[in-house]
């Protein structure tokens, strides 16, 4: 017996020990083929899932996966890991913000704990984790806030936090979102993995997602009243009313289950919460073409017209360039964040990639070319330009038009989901190609919404209020019906004298502060750009730093260098005075109008592009501009002049040669 | 790097200049009286006018020699300020500004070689001065000759076609990065070439004018 015991504790250890913090399964032992993954499946007490058993417990990322990889370092990657964002220390480059939006309130509000300038932190808006999730949670890989399990004795935990989430479990980090090469997992169908979030089955998440069971049941529709009051008969209690029904034929004889695991997720997997699509109108002449802002009547099925990034085009995947190691701590790809001095990680920026990277230690990384990336010649380009542009700048989103495109994003919009909980959001509005100067000092293409909400403001911070909180103290001016469950997917116009209502609302509503001493908060709404507040019964619009624009630069998709701004010395895709790149037209988008008798009408003009690019003077730029109309003039005279001179300069040069040469033959000729 | 050594040949060839200037005086005698500096310094000014005596092509060269040294002051204050005294490329309103007087500056240029080439070809004399240098015969060697400012003509001439042509090239989608940043190198050390042969002729070519009138 206990020689059977030492074979199978020989048997059962696999290869590699454990180190540290390290996982079985993390690290690289060397082997580029894939592990397969023929694996148990554990619940979340830790227990193997027997699939014949009575009411099994669904599948736990944490204690399946986590039995070789360390879960908790996983857990600290880019995707989990913005709860624990230092705001002493923010990222300067922003990124594709949270977006908390409601047609009916007319808001749309950048929510990101990472400092992004002009996003604000949940805590800000009073946003718990657990609403959080609820308002995020179909486009979100799990862990993070999803995994805050909420103290019940804390006096400040969201009340509705403490009931729900012992009914709904914790979101883990669901690995298989990412690394799960099968095709049937599936995360936007009605019978994938968002409709459990929608349901608030958190815990089930994984095991839908995945196909590997079915979930019958709703936390969502759980009355906790219902419900034992001892926290682990709740648990109990739930998983026998919301039962899970394994996929039996994905069991072996032994119990194990073969995952498709692969390291590097494909491309697919990342699109579901990084896809953008354009928002496009049939014109009048019957074709087809990309929205300007408002938006008309958007197409289906319009994705054949659009091209992949070139990248993927040319055979490489998201994760070729956006890696990370066991910390899953991906690489973005900019510059900034590349330059570190570690020279495999500062090639994986554009210009690292192209041009390699003088400060890196490596001598291949120097010289860039990973992957067979061409190296650009940029014939004609004057060396300013790289000073000035990120290399997004010319190469990357749509072609810039006179009116910026409208689109949806993925996460933003809830792209993605099918069937009945399908939405078709228009909120919020978010305009590209928008070049703007970012932090770095360059300009590149942003996507770019104008923040809208309600709030209160004391001296000049203002606070953004909670459409939720809006819409109930202000539904009826705003025209609101709290009883339907009806959707609406885009805001309807809102005139001043609305506005002023829901202001003096908001106002009446707003508590005192404590403080005696202390101002009484004021009500404000931000829109378009601007802060309106009451100045007795008078509504006044003014400048606000609130109302800037929420703007993150973008990548992708990058076009074919053939479709590169200034291919073949066009200066004037630029350099024109009609060109999109200074002179496109930026809305000021803003549900505030007037209603007149042709319609409603906003009155806010739109913003010339180079008015987002600091630094640059509009009329500065139209005489630069405008100067190019006579650069080829001046291109042919100065280079005939330069033949003139040479001509000149040989004509008397030869002349002096024979004057030298009859002067050293001594012959009495005159020069 | 090229705003110091512009900053260091600049001031050396001024002060060649001032140096030359006292140490070889166009006088025999200098009359450092008020009224003397007073007619010197009207002097110089009636360097710029126009005279009646020329006849009119001789004042349309002079015209287009006067508006070619205008330009190119302009051209060198733009160039070299932004770069001397605040270490920036030239950029904005000034880069315009260049980029404007730069056309006419090469059209001043093309029409006095074609205009001054004649008179300032090189001569019997000029081979006289370099017999005289070879042989050792320097009495008077650096005071007496008109090689100077037809050599600097010459050079000037010379110069103004890397300095040209290194711009315009440009523009074209012939050349790379790395030929745009020696293209822009190339002209950089052209023009710094031609300030200082610039100064060289315009300081040659008065003390002649000093001489003979």
């Amino acid at each position: 017996m206990c020689l059977g015991l030492i074979i199978g504790a020989w048997a059962a250890t696999p290869g590699r020990a454990a180190t540290g913090d390290q996982g079985l399964g993390d690290g690289d032992d060397g082997n580029r083929s894939t592990p397969v993954h023929v694996i148990t499946l554990f619940d979340d007490l830790g227990r193997e899932i027997d699939p014949a058993a009575e009411n099994p417990r669904p599948v736990s990322m944490r204690h399946t996966c986590g039995q070789c990889h360390n879960y908790d370092t996983i857990a600290g990657g880019w995707h989990f890991n913005s709860r624990k964002a230092d705001p002493a220390n923010p990222d300067d480059r922003p990124g594709e913000p949270w977006v908390l939006s409601d047609a009916g309130t007319r808001t749309q509000i950048p929510v990101s704990n990472r400092g992004w300038r002009g996003a604000y932190r949940p805590a800000e808006l009073r946003l718990s984790p657990w609403q959080w999730v609820k308002a995020f949670g179909t486009h979100y890989p799990g862990g993070n806030y999803g995994e805050i399990k909420v103290d019940p004795d804390d006096e400040a935990a969201d009340p509705e936090a403490i009931i729900r989430q012992p009914i709904s479990g914790l979101y883990e980090v669901n690995c298989l979102v990412c690394h799960n090469a099968d095709r049937r997992q599936d995360q936007g169908t009605d019978a994938g993995a968002s409709m459990q979030v929608a349901r608030q089955n958190y815990r089930w998440v994984a095991t839908v997602g995945a196909g590997l069971g079915r979930v019958s049941g709703t936390a969502l529709a759980i009355d906790e009243f219902s419900l034992p009051p001892d926290p682990d008969q709740i648990t109990r209690a739930i998983v026998s009313q919301i039962t899970t029904t394994y996929d039996k034929t994905r069991f072996d004889s032994v119990n194990k289950v073969f995952l498709d695991i692969v390291r590097s997720p494909p491309d697919a997997r990342c699109y579901f919460c990084h896809s953008t699509q354009s928002i496009m109108k049939n014109t009048p002449a019957g074709e087809v073409e990309a929205t300007g802002h408002g938006a008309g009547e958007r197409t289906e099925a319009l994705a054949w017209i659009h091209d992949q990034d070139v990248h993927l085009a040319s055979g490489l995947t998201c994760t070729d360039c956006h890696r990370n190691g066991d910390d899953h701590m991906i690489t973005r790809g900019h510059e900034e964040q590349s330059h570190g001095g570690l020279g495999h990680v500062s090639t994986l920026s554009c210009r690292g990639c192209h041009l390699g990277d003088e400060t890196a230690d490596a001598a291949a990384a120097q010289k860039g070319g990973r992957l067979g990336a061409p190296r650009p010649r940029h014939a004609g380009i004057p060396t300013i330009h790289f000073e000035e542009l990120a290399c997004t700048a010319c190469h990357s989103g749509p072609w810039p038009r006179s009116e910026l495109e409208q689109v949806r994003t993925a996460r933003v919009h809830k792209l993605g989901l099918h069937g009945k909980h399908a939405a078709n959001l228009h909120l919020p509005h978010v305009l590209t190609p928008v070049f703007a100067r970012q932090a770095d000092g360059k300009i590149a293409p942003h996507k770019m919404f104008w923040p809208a909400f309600w709030g209160t403001m004391v001296g000049d911070e203002v606070k953004p209020m909670l459409p939720q909180e809006v819409a109930l103290i202000a539904a009826e001016p705003l025209g609101l019906n709290l009883h339907t469950t009806d959707r609406i997917n885009d805001w309807e116009p809102l005139d001043e004298e609305t506005i002023a209502q829901v202001l003096g609302a908001i106002a009446a509503d707003v508590p005192l502060p404590e403080d005696e001493q202390a101002a009484k908060p004021e009500a404000v709404y931000i829109a378009g750009g601007k802060l309106y507040r009451l100045d007795g019964e008078t509504l006044i619009s003014q400048d606000h730093s609130a109302a800037v624009p929420y703007a993150w630069p973008i990548a992708h998709n990058v076009r074919p260098a053939t479709q590169s701004l200034g291919m073949d010395g066009e200066c004037a895709d630029c350099h024109d005075n009609t060109s999109p790149f200074f002179f496109a037209s930026v809305p000021l988008d803003t549900p505030v109008a007037q209603k007149t008798q042709d319609g409603w009408i906003q009155t806010l003009e739109a913003r010339p592009m180079v008015a987002f690019q600091e630094g640059i003077r509009p009329t500065y730029i139209r005489w630069f501009n405008w100067s190019f109309v006579f650069r080829p003039m001046m291109k042919i005279t100065v280079l005939a002049c330069c033949g003139l001179i040479a001509a000149v300069l040989v004509l008397y040069g030869l002349k002096a040669l024979r004057c030298v040469a009859a002067a050293v033959s001594d012959e009495n000729e005159s020069c | 790097m090229f705003a110091t050594i512009s900053a260091w040949v600049i001031v050396i060839t001024v002060a060649v200049v001032v140096v030359h200037w006292f140490a070889c005086p166009v006088a025999e005698k200098r009359d450092w009286s008020f009224g003397g500096l007073v007619r010197c310094k009207v002097h110089v000014l009636t360097m710029f006018f126009l005279p009646q005596e020329l006849s009119l092509v001789g004042r349309l060269k002079k015209l287009v020699y006067l508006v070619g040294l205008l330009s190119f002051l302009i051209l060198f204050l733009t160039g070299f300020i932004p770069r001397l005294c605040f270490g920036q490329a030239i950029s904005g309103y000034t880069l315009m500004l260049h980029a404007t007087f730069a056309p006419i500056f090469a059209v001043c240029v093309a029409i006095a070689v074609v205009g001054y080439a004649q008179q300032c070809r090189l001569t019997r004399a000029e081979w006289e001065w370099v017999q005289r240098l070879v042989s050792c015969r320097w009495k008077g060697l650096l005071t007496d000759s008109a090689l100077g400012y037809k050599l600097t003509f010459w050079a000037a001439a010379v110069l103004v076609l890397p300095l040209a042509v290194s711009m315009i090239i440009s523009m074209y989608p012939i050349f790379g990065t790395h030929g745009q940043e020696v293209l822009l190198v190339v002209h950089q050390y052209s023009a710094l070439a031609l300030v200082v042969v610039a100064i060289l002729h315009v300081y040659l070519v008065m003390r002649l004018k000093f001489k003979t009138d």
